[in-house]
């Protein structure tokens, strides 16, 4: 374990606080309201972002990311242990390097080809129908498939590189034993592979979780009629004046994110 | 076993990576006459190359200000508490929705009232977007670092700076060349910051976002299909970088 400071507290510190002032000022300006040019404090905020309205907004975003992160942690960990035991690490490696590509390319270049694809005659219903035989819609934009599907699409690489970085550094000796021991791969992977994975699991729902509640671009492309995204309840939150309570769901965000990480810290302590 | 596993592999990937080349194929697809008619269109649109040009110039600039702070603060890989407090600024910068973050610089921008500082703010909040990746691939080069180099270099009474500057920094520069590459690509293709920060500036991804989502001009499409080739490019370059990086450490 590496234990060799090579950079003062000082420095660090400061360089932190530096990055960190946007988050300070979410807090901040959680609780002040401009009122004929003066700023006064307000707890506005709070009636605004728990409104009624503002509620079944944020809960059908958190619904949908649970749903999400849930599918794709998964989904993910599934992929990742199959390359971790059946792939060359050249081929893994590969496979990595490829996965990068969509989530390096543009945003709405990427999202704007999974509607050319998802749209009503394109592509994937097509191929579904010839496989069925029937003419099947079942991605269009008015009943979510596109953006559940496209939100997956766009998470599971993260889950992906999570997991099988996991994997990777787990002691070599539990795959040596169950072999040794004759146990048979399903048996593996739920007494062994599952128990010694189970915090990478949370990390990915975690992560997954909160990538999901970001992502506006697929649903404001693939969304049809239903558009509740986080940008255009932040564009709602603008439009009305409510700055305030944009930067209160930051706070409580951003206070979430570090009390998942001191009981995480915690528990790996314990 | 393995066959089943590999064949649900590769279809994974098929269906991650592929779909992305399709705006690249339909780029191309408009006359059987001239394929490249889009690619000539969008070329002459004044406002594609106007957003393109300053997206470049803005990322180059983040590209080079992120891989510098990135690294300062990467160092505390070597320190376990340091690097968890690191670990932390992470994990906020890399999950609070990017719209909030935006906004949060925007707000402080307005409050300190300094004009025409759009394209500062910009930066700043391009920067702090790519710093996590920064910091990650850094880490990823130190965790080859042995611990006794570093041991030695102070048991030979080396200062931590020139620790920094000749042994950690010269082991990680082809690292850090990269990181800068990496910053370069994500700059020029985020969209929510520069929406929120560019203000009257028009970047290349708020101008493929507008033109996309309204369809009106099919050129677009070679506009987008012009920014996959310059990021698959870029990318690869990145990972013959670091590649090569990791060889020469192997080797050495």
């Amino acid at each position: 374990m590496h234990s060799n400071k090579v950079i003062s507290n000082t420095l660090l510190h400061l360089l932190l606080i530096i990055c960190g002032i946007p988050f300070v000022f979410l807090f901040i300006f959680s609780f002040i309201e401009i009122v004929n040019g003066k700023e006064i404090f307000s707890l506005s905020s709070f009636k605004e972002l728990f409104s009624p309205i503002r509620l079944t907004e944020l809960k059908t975003i958190t619904l949908r990311a649970v749903l999400v992160s849930l599918c794709a942690t998964l989904v993910s960990f599934i992929i990742s242990y199959f390359l971790f035991k059946n792939a060359s690490k050249r081929f893994q490696l590969i496979f990595l390097v490829l996965l990068t590509i969509p989530l390096l390319i543009n945003e709405s270049v990427r999202v704007f080809s999974w509607q050319l694809l998802l749209a009503e005659n394109g592509l994937f219903n097509s191929m579904l129908s010839t496989f069925i035989g029937n003419e099947v819609t079942l991605f269009n934009g008015s009943n979510g498939n596109n953006v559940i599907f496209v939100m997956l699409v766009s998470i599971i690489p993260f889950g992906i590189f999570i997991n099988t970085a996991s994997l990777s550094v787990t002691p070599k000796i539990y795959w040596k034993v169950s072999k040794d021991i004759g146990m048979k791969p399903t048996a593996t992977f739920f007494k062994i592979v599952l128990p010694i994975s189970k915090t990478s699991i949370a990390i990915t729902f975690i992560i997954s979780f909160f990538l999901a509640f970001s992502l506006s671009s697929e649903v404001n492309f693939l969304g049809g009629a239903s558009k509740i995204s986080i940008r255009n309840l932040v564009l709602s939150f603008m439009s009305s004046g409510n700055f305030s309570a944009i930067f209160l769901l930051g706070s409580i965000l951003t206070l979430l994110i570090f009390f998942i990480g001191i009981s995480i810290k915690s528990y790996k302590k314990s | 076993m393995k066959i089943v596993a590999r064949i649900i592999l590769l279809f994974v990937l098929v269906l991650i990576v592929i779909p992305i080349f399709s705006i690249f194929y339909y780029s191309f697809s408009n006359t059987e006459i001239d394929i490249f008619s889009w690619y000539r269109e969008i070329v002459n649109q004044g406002d594609f190359l106007n957003a393109l040009w300053l997206s470049v110039k803005t990322s180059i600039i983040v590209g080079i200000v992120t891989s510098i702070l990135g690294f300062i603060i990467s160092l505390a890989w070597f320190n376990k508490t340091q690097r968890y407090a690191v670990i932390f600024l992470i994990v906020v910068l890399g999950l609070i929705p990017p719209d909030i973050i935006a906004l949060g610089i925007s707000q402080f921008s307005q409050l300190l009232n300094i004009r025409g500082s759009n394209l500062f703010f910009t930066v700043i909040g391009l920067m702090l977007y790519s710093l996590p990746f920064t910091i990650l691939l850094l880490w990823s080069r130190y965790y080859f670092i042995d611990d006794v180099i570093i041991k030695s270099a102070k048991d030979i009474g080396m200062k931590n700076l020139h620790i920094n500057l000749k042994i950690i920094m010269g082991m990680s520069i082809s690292t850090l060349f990269s990181s800068f590459i990496f910053n370069f690509i994500l700059s020029l293709n985020e969209y929510p910051r520069t929406y929120y920060l560019s203000g009257y500036h028009n970047f290349l991804s708020e101008y493929l976002y507008s033109k996309l989502k309204s369809g009106a001009d099919e050129s677009i499409y070679a506009g987008s299909g012009l920014t996959i080739l310059v990021t698959f490019i870029l990318l690869l370059l990145t990972f013959v970088v670091f590649k090569y990086s990791n060889t020469s450490d192997k080797k050495g």
